[in-house]
């Protein structure tokens, strides 16, 4: 533990952590701290969408509901502790990602070791200046022993020592960054909770999108979910489907992204232009493989590839930054060889949930992980991947009190 | 393409009478591009065409396929030639499959070019590289095309540096006493004429009089960009050391060989007749104004062989001007300003390695 390269909160030490004993779940330091944190990223987070997301996150009433479905968990014969050390690794993809997990297991009263993502993006470095000056508080002493918020290399001596001490590891990564870390075993007893590589689709009904009054709105929803972190979370929608009539859907899809091609050439997303040329050549690579169609297009913000099967989609030659996949069925059934383990959010627009529940359930599909109204799809839910986090974060005891 | 435009001055179309040449030479190549290569054909099948009316409209190939696809327009046995990419950045490199007449009129057109900054005397040509690099004729790194594609133009060929990278300082004073007196072609890449001729001669203190020779010279700046060396920090640390002062720098690329962009004595890059060059907005992807940075494109009627005559490059760039830049030449006249930066991804949410998987 002699290579760690940044850590907050200063004076701590890995053999302090290892000594202190957790705190009770939603002990109230915890909770005034969440509570801190959210008021911080609320005033100064402005700039940054994804931190008012996270500060709203935090915010009292949601603290409180977290907290009453924790508590419900206990009933009269069951009570709940928290894990004791959880070890996260962040990923890089979604800048404001480990504070949700960090402040979960926090909020369960976990100690925590939080690899942080190795890149330091304005984003990032924003949250560790708040969060650093909050530690600094001694009100929040206790939790200062319990938190090491560290930045280091590809150092497999960190992972190793980490992993078997930790009760809980938890890995936001892609599937090579789960592979790499599995080579380091954990406490025979201790959980590990891996969330991989996703891909995520946009379903909208052809004929609501194109008689929609809330047309603008739609389209606000569609590009804050679209564009939101490059289009590189996993919930990021980058295959839209159509459901209609082939007359409608072309119909729908004109409406839809000259709305779209609109929106963004008045504000443009913040694309590096080198992404841009990610998208365009990533065009002419489908081109050449598959059998597609490319739509022309007026902004380099909005590339489309409208597919003609929806049969091994490529899922990791998508780069983001603004490239759609598309395609269209006649039927929900159509969808059904592509929900498979991969495909983790749906959001819709004017499609039935209920009827995509059924589908889902007839046919006992591998895939998907949430269904949300378009313009949630990066709203984070502390039932992620098909954990709840809040119970993995615990563990529960049961007593019986006998006949 | 008639092999007789390569003996008209390269330079000598105003706007209107160069459009009048290259559109419809260009539209045949893509026709003919489309005919004999699949993936070609497959690309123009899945990007709806619009009506060609300008340069502009003519469809383009990103630079970045020739990496990961074989993208060839003639039969295996009529391959001549195979130019790579030298791919120090990247482990892939771009597969150039050139036949005969294409490579002839690559050297012809190289040829052009140079005579109208050099005149037709073929001088006396140093190299600031090794001799090794071009020992495999079969198949050429860019440097070693590049080296070959100059070395027609000059004679007496001679090496300036040993394996090693050092200056071979007594081949250096034979040639120069051999060839007193008469002007010298020198061409080597930026970066290693920095770093071999004129970091060495710094080092080591020695003086060498180059004063008679034109150093043409090509391959990008993004290592001396690195060091903050700029095109004008370049040229005067050459003249202090050396006197030389006619030094060109030239645009070219190993995807479309021959129809290089040479800079003039006001420092700018010229697009000769048989090619031309346009900056794409990278807002919409349109045609930048002259003057607005953007993406390159370049166009060229020499690729027979292969679907690159109209290209988009990952470099960024402005054109300055067209047929008015004051050195006389006409065409347009632009500027490069390197690679489009690549901004740290984000990932694809693999926090261990920074390639896209997601």
């Amino acid at each position: 533990m002699n290579n760690l390269d940044f850590v907050i909160p200063k004076e701590n030490s890995w053999e302090e952590l290892l000594q202190v004993r957790p705190l009770s779940p939603f002990a109230s330091v915890s909770s005034d701290f969440a509570k801190a944190l959210s008021q911080q990223l609320l005033q100064q987070g402005q700039t940054y969408p994804e931190m008012m997301a996270l500060g709203f996150w935090l915010r009292r009433a949601n603290l409180s509901r977290l907290e009453r479905e924790f508590t419900e968990k206990n009933t009269s014969d069951q009570f709940r502790l928290p894990q004791g050390l959880v070890f996260h690794i962040a990923p890089a993809n979604v800048d404001t990602l480990f504070v949700y997990s960090w402040m979960l297991a926090l909020l369960v009263g976990n100690k925590n070791f939080l690899r942080l993502p190795t890149q330091d993006t304005p984003q990032i470095k924003h949250l560790l200046n708040i969060i650093g000056r909050l530690f600094e508080d001694d009100t929040y002493q206790a939790l200062r022993q319990r938190n090491m918020l560290v930045r280091y290399g590809h150092d497999d001596e960190i992972n190793l020592i980490a992993s078997a001490h930790c009760d809980v590891r938890v890995l936001w990564g892609g599937d090579g960054t789960v592979q790499n870390i599995r080579r380091f075993p954990l406490q025979p007893a201790a959980r590990e909770l891996n969330f991989v590589d996703k891909f995520s689709l946009a379903f909208l009904d052809a004929k609501a999108v194109f008689d929609t009054r809330a047309f603008e709105q739609l389209i606000q929803h569609f590009c804050n979910d679209a564009f939101g972190f490059d289009q590189r979370a996993c919930s990021s929608p980058r295959l839209v489907v159509w459901l209609g009539s082939d007359h409608q859907v072309k119909q729908a899809q004109n409406k839809f992204w000259s709305g779209v091609v609109q929106r963004t050439t008045k504000q443009p997303p913040p694309i590096p232009v080198h992404l841009r040329m990610e998208k365009l050549i990533t065009q002419y690579e489908f081109a050449v493989k598959w059998d597609v169609q490319v739509p022309a297009s007026t902004t380099a913000y909005v590339n489309r590839i409208e597919l003609s099967s929806l049969d091994k989609l490529p899922t990791d030659l998508h780069c983001g930054g603004g490239l759609f996949y598309e395609f269209s069925v006649h039927d929900l059934k159509e969808l059904i060889p592509v929900l498979s383990k991969k495909i983790q959010t749906i959001s819709i627009f004017g499609i039935s949930g209920e009827n995509l529940r059924q589908l889902l359930s007839i046919n006992l599909c591998a895939g998907v992980d949430r269904i949300v109204p378009i313009g949630k799809a990066l709203d984070f839910h502390h039932h992620w991947d098909g954990y709840d986090l809040l119970s993995e974060f615990s563990r529960s005891i049961i007593f019986s009190k006998g006949p | 393409m008639d092999p007789a435009l390569l003996k008209q001055p390269s330079y000598g179309l105003n706007a209107a009478a160069k459009l009048e040449l290259l559109l419809p030479q260009l539209q045949q190549l893509t026709q003919q591009h489309k005919r004999s290569c699949e993936p070609y054909a497959k690309i123009l099948h899945s990007f709806r065409q619009t009506e060609v009316e300008s340069l502009a409209d003519l469809p383009y190939l990103p630079v970045r396929l020739f990496k990961t696809h074989t993208l060839r327009s003639i039969a295996e046995e009529e391959v001549f030639k195979i130019l790579t990419s030298s791919g120090t950045t990247s482990q892939q490199v771009s597969r150039i499959y050139l036949d005969k007449t294409t490579a002839q009129f690559q050297t012809k057109a190289l040829v052009a070019i140079l005579q109208d900054f050099l005149g037709k005397y073929r001088r006396p040509m140093l190299i600031i590289d090794h001799p090794n690099v071009v020992k495999n004729r079969a198949e050429f790194s860019a440097r070693g095309a590049g080296i070959l594609g100059v070395s027609t133009f000059g004679r007496d060929h001679t090496y300036l540096l040993n394996e090693q990278m050092e200056i071979d300082f007594e081949t250096l004073e034979a040639f120069l006493d051999k060839h007193s007196g008469k002007p010298l072609l020198m061409f080597g890449f930026t970066f290693m004429i920095w770093q071999y001729l004129y970091q060495s001669l710094l080092k080591t203190g020695k003086k060498v009089d180059l004063s008679r020779a034109f150093l043409l010279h090509s391959g990008g700046w993004k290592k001396l960009a690195e060091q903050a060396v700029a095109n004008a920090t370049f040229k005067d640390s050459l003249q202090e050391l050396t006197g030389i002062t006619q030094i060109a720098n030239f645009y070219g690329m190993v995807e479309q060989v021959g129809s290089i962009f040479v800079e003039c004595v006001m420092g700018h890059l010229h697009a000769p007749i048989f090619a031309d060059v346009i900056v794409r907005d990278p807002e919409t992807w349109g045609v930048a104004e002259h003057g607005e940075l953007g993406v390159i494109e370049v166009l060229s009627i020499l690729p027979q062989s292969y679907p690159g005559h109209v290209l988009l490059t990952e470099d960024l760039g402005r054109v300055l001007g067209e047929d008015d830049c004051s050195c006389g030449r006409l065409g347009k006249y632009f500027e490069i300003e390197g690679r489009i930066p690549l901004a740290e991804l984000r990932g694809c949410s693999d926090t261990h390695s920074l390639v896209a998987t997601a």
